[in-house]
């Protein structure tokens, strides 16, 4: 073998390098594409912030793209991206805070936040009736009845026992129901 | 709170997945999600959810509006190269880590086990600089005695032994 097989050899084996990475990139994409807004969805609404799910959402695409699992099939990876953006949240709340909630000026809040809650919250009765559920709560409500998946899917995602999905999904359900129900009840509301 | 699963629940389900409340299903659904607590609840907590996610992914202001595609494709790309870089780079970084604590630990122990050796030699500098024999007549030197400047030297030595082993870990901690 001489150098110039050996030079020639790296070159196609450099162009086929490139040519994968580049449909590697178109198939991401269009992966991107399909799912990016439910998975900020997702965010948006069991955070409650925006801004929150803006940068929860490219870290959880970034992992997602390291992890290099854009061989798998379409459900496998959407069930892998909800599954690192399920545990960005729950690292999310787990950190210290800098000042507590409490402390913050409303107007603050107000400014940090102005295109979720508040718009998103008029729109429909979801938003107060859901700000009063826990974090747990609103994501297995979510990944449920909005994203329709599975139970073993909720478990994967979550990491819960797949036994204990249905008790805890039943248990949300019906303060969800209770909670809608109260705010439709409201005189004021919707005039 | 009592638990209570209804047999119609996965009916009711599935007609709701399929966009099919209220219109697409028979009546005897409807009568039953009428009178079944259970899936009264999932009905109007499924429509409440699906609704809210409509909007959420129909609404031009909301969405993942800071990133594209591209833009995180290149980033993951710059983070695995990265990550490829720290890999490779470890052994050597935990190889001067533990030579540099071998390093520490000998010459501790060294100091330790021949401290009488090391104590008396110090001592003989000393005695040595305070004799008459060493004595510098420089006149530029004021008058010092090697008594006075021998143990300034050794200070200084060993000070800037200390500094630049310092900043040597100092460096070393910061690549890590």
């Amino acid at each position: 073998m001489t150098w110039d097989d050996i030079i020639s050899q790296a070159k196609t084996s450099d162009m086929a390098e490139t040519e994968r990475l580049l449909m590697d990139e178109e198939i991401f994409a269009a992966f991107y594409h399909r799912t990016s807004r439910a998975v900020w969805a997702y965010l948006a609404r069991v955070s409650g912030n925006a801004a929150l799910a803006d940068d929860l959402l490219q870290e959880s695409y970034l992992r997602f793209l390291c992890a290099r699992r854009l061989k798998d099939d379409e459900n496998a990876c959407r069930s892998y991206l909800f599954r690192i953006a399920t545990n960005l949240l729950r690292d999310h709340w787990r950190r210290p805070q800098t000042a507590p909630l409490e402390e913050v000026p409303e107007a603050a809040l107000i400014a940090a936040d102005n295109r979720c809650s508040e718009r998103m919250d008029s729109q429909t009765l979801l938003g107060p009736a859901f700000v009063r559920l826990g974090p747990r709560e609103r994501q297995l409500l979510w990944l449920a009845y909005a994203e329709g998946c599975t139970h073993r899917e909720i478990a994967q995602i979550t990491g819960l026992g797949a036994a204990s999905i249905r008790i805890l999904l039943f248990r949300a359900r019906r303060k969800m129901a209770r909670l809608l129900r109260q705010q439709m009840l409201k005189p004021e509301r919707k005039s | 709170m009592k638990l209570f699963f209804c047999s119609k629940q996965e009916e009711v389900m599935t007609v709701l997945r399929q966009g099919q409340w209220p219109e697409g299903c028979d009546q005897t659904l409807h009568a039953h999600v009428a009178v079944c607590q259970e899936c009264n609840d999932l009905v109007l907590v499924t429509q409440t959810l699906q609704q809210a996610r409509r909007e959420t992914m129909q609404e031009p202001g909301f969405g993942p509006n800071s990133a594209t595609a591209a833009m995180l494709w290149w980033r993951s790309e710059l983070r695995l190269r990265r990550g490829a870089v720290e890999r490779m780079t470890r052994p050597v970084a935990v190889t001067e880590n533990f030579a540099l604590i071998g390093m520490m630990i000998a010459v501790v122990g060294l100091a330790t086990w021949q401290w009488k050796q090391i104590a008396d030699w110090l001592l003989s500098l000393t005695n040595l600089a305070s004799g008459n024999t060493l004595y510098l007549n420089d006149p530029e030197l004021g008058g010092f005695g090697m008594a006075s400047w021998l143990p300034m030297v050794l200070m200084a030595g060993l000070g800037t032994f200390v500094v630049v082993w310092g900043v040597a870990v100092l460096l070393l901690a910061e690549r890590d």
